[in-house]
């Protein structure tokens, strides 16, 4: 008879190591491991966005109080006497640039958050030497990149989606209530018009196929993370920037770094420096593009076409590739 | 027929010829050692003799040459399995700067399936460390007690302390001892510690390994090494017939000369002079300057 075991405590009734440790490398465990990392970044992921929030709704309603409030970009508020007398497919684009316009500092923020978190992610628990007491607990690798991933991905975007959400829904209150007193209808006008719901279940969408669209940048910065013991980011950009400049020279195209920048940047925000080439475009000729412009508002069509291309996942799987590096890496433990 | 039931194996810890190198250095040469269960061991090496590489090969965290078992497997490739049953202190605060003290007590609850948060807040209860406080903010030594009462609330089988009480101060220091001593005394736990303050834990050691330029110089139970070595004060018209009986360190102290005899009989010795038991730190001096 051959007995095995690997447990310490077979035998005395107890439930097995293995057992213990599948249960903690489960729900409990990585729900942790989340719940770690955003205690651990409290400031960035919580605090930073809120507090831009409310500055974005304090300047709304100053912007509502002291301005003359004009149609275009430059203030945060509408002007609904003009916006009624377009018609209804252009006023949805304008409102969907202004919603967007009023939130893009939080989406700028958010990048910037997400590739300081990223680059660091390992390297300063590695540096701080905090590295060695989570080491210390049973908890694996692949559960641990994994939550780091996850929290770049989409915990931190989640955080940020809401006070985005709250800021747009802010400025569209602020809009209808500096406009009370005109005879233009504000649900119509404004309400209707700018399908609000609609587009943050659109918006929302796009932030769940960000995980797997940015997957390949995030996991390549995960991966320099745990790989260099010191400046992870130039270790990070400067193979990118090399190949990018052998293919220049060689093939004579930037693929690779366009796919980088790309990758870098969230669906959303990818659409909005998109956009910024029709807000050169004089206002009179604004009708003559209407067309164009109007596919440059995110819908679930796009959002449909975007998770069947081949870009996002041939990203995919280069992250998986990048993914199974950091853990083995990560279990190599030979730079601690 | 293979049977390995590790909860009847009194071996914790078992080296066979394990090998580390890191680049142009060895670490590690061909260390066999073996550690039994409820045994209290003194790892004690000068700086750079591979004590801290030994104690991360049997954490799992290096990779080593050779068979390497802790508490019946191979702890680099069950680390996580092994992280239930072994918990550690290192010589440098690891402790995450940016969590208050409960907030590490409540994210360790949740990933160490044999933490108990009763045991460590009853621990803290006696200490003058606020759970609101941030670690970044606590003293060095509050520090080294918060550490302490998370290891300790874990039911572990296997402690490893490299260099625990670095940089404490010498009341910190005895209050950590004391506090180690009174939660693993008596409780089977098995401990490995390494340490520059040999004297202080002297008294609490079962078992002593020296280690030198990565290779086990002396791996013997406290019991036997107290019979092993003395030390024998004597006149200089002496000092000849002793030579002849090889002793392992001559040194003089306030006019004094003193031998050290390994494997020698007290009563044989005794006819050079009084014979006393030396302290490890000077068995071990003793011993690092015979290489």
């Amino acid at each position: 008879m051959k007995i095995e075991s690997q447990s310490i405590l077979e035998g005395t009734g107890k439930v097995s190591a293995k057992e213990k440790a599948s249960h903690f490398s489960g729900l409990l465990g990585f729900s942790t491991l989340l719940q770690k990392e955003v205690l651990e970044n409290k400031t960035a992921f919580i605090i930073v966005p809120i507090v831009t929030g409310i500055l974005l709704v304090v300047m709304m309603v100053v912007s509502g109080l002291t301005a003359d409030v004009q149609f275009d970009s430059d203030t945060a508020l509408l002007d609904i006497r003009r916006l009624a007398t377009m018609p209804e497919d252009i006023r949805q684009w304008f409102l969907y640039s202004l919603m967007n316009d009023v939130t893009l500092v939080l989406r700028l923020i958010l990048v910037l958050v997400s590739f300081n978190y990223v680059i660091g992610a390992f390297f300063n628990e590695r540096r701080d030497g905090s590295d060695l007491f989570w080491r210390s607990l049973p908890i694996n690798q692949r559960s641990q990149v994994l939550a780091k991933w996850l929290t770049v991905s989409l915990v931190l975007p989640l955080f940020y989606f809401f006070v985005i959400v709250a800021c747009q829904l802010s400025c569209l209150l602020l809009s209808s209530l500096f406009s009370m007193g005109y005879e233009e209808s504000i649900i119509e006008t404004i309400w209707l018009s700018a399908h609000p719901i609609e587009l943050w279940f659109v918006s929302l969408s796009f932030v769940l196929l960000d995980v797997i669209w940015l997957s390949p940048v995030y996991l390549w910065l995960l991966m320099c993370s745990s790989f260099y013991n010191r400046a992870p980011l130039v270790g990070a950009l400067i193979p990118v920037l090399m190949l990018g400049f052998l293919e220049s020279v060689l093939l004579d195209s930037n693929n690779l770094l366009e796919e980088f920048f790309w990758h870098s940047c969230p669906r959303e925000l990818m659409i909005w420096i998109e956009n910024l080439k029709y807000r050169v475009i004089p206002e009179e000729l604004i009708p003559l593009n209407l067309k164009s412009q109007l596919s440059l508002v995110p819908n679930i069509n796009e959002w449909k076409e975007a998770f069947l291309s081949q870009r996002l996942w041939g990203g995919a799987g280069l992250a998986i590739v990048f993914f199974i590096a950091t853990v083995k890496i990560r279990n190599r433990c030979e730079e601690v | 027929m293979k049977v390995r039931i590790l909860s009847m194996v009194d071996v914790v810890v078992s080296a066979h010829d394990i090998s580390k190198k890191f680049k142009n250095h060895q670490a590690l040469r061909q260390v066999n050692l073996t550690i039994e269960k409820g045994s209290i061991v003194g790892l004690i090496g000068p700086n750079g003799a591979g004590k801290t590489t030994l104690l991360k090969s049997i954490q799992g965290l290096l990779k080593c040459e050779g068979e390497l078992e802790v508490l019946g497997v191979n702890p680099y490739q069950q680390r996580n399995l092994i992280f239930q049953d072994v918990c550690f202190i290192s010589d440098v605060g690891v402790l995450p700067q940016w969590a208050t003290c409960r907030q590490l007590l409540q994210l360790t609850r949740n990933l160490h399936p044999k933490f108990d948060m009763d045991k460590a807040m009853d621990f803290l209860e006696h200490t003058a460390i606020p759970l609101k406080e941030k670690v970044k903010n606590l003293s060095k030594g509050m520090k080294a007690q918060l550490h302490l009462a998370i290891v300790l609330s874990m039911d572990v089988e296997l402690m490893i302390l490299d260099e625990p009480t670095l940089g404490l101060d010498i009341i910190h220091r005895k209050k950590f001892l004391q506090q180690l001593v009174g939660e693993c005394f008596d409780k089977s736990k098995t401990i490995i510690v390494s340490t520059h303050q040999v004297e202080e834990i002297e008294e609490i050691l079962t078992h002593l390994i020296f280690i030198q330029e990565g290779g086990i110089k002396l791996n013997m139970p406290m019991a036997l090494f107290r019979d092993q070595f003395y030390e024998v004060e004597m006149s200089d018209n002496q000092l000849q017939n002793a030579q002849e009986c090889h002793p392992i360190s001559t040194r003089k102290i306030l006019g004094k000369t003193l031998l050290m005899f390994e494997g020698q009989d007290k009563e044989s010795l005794e006819r050079f002079g009084p014979v006393h038991s030396p302290s490890i730190a000077d068995v071990f001096i003793a011993k690092m300057g015979q290489q």
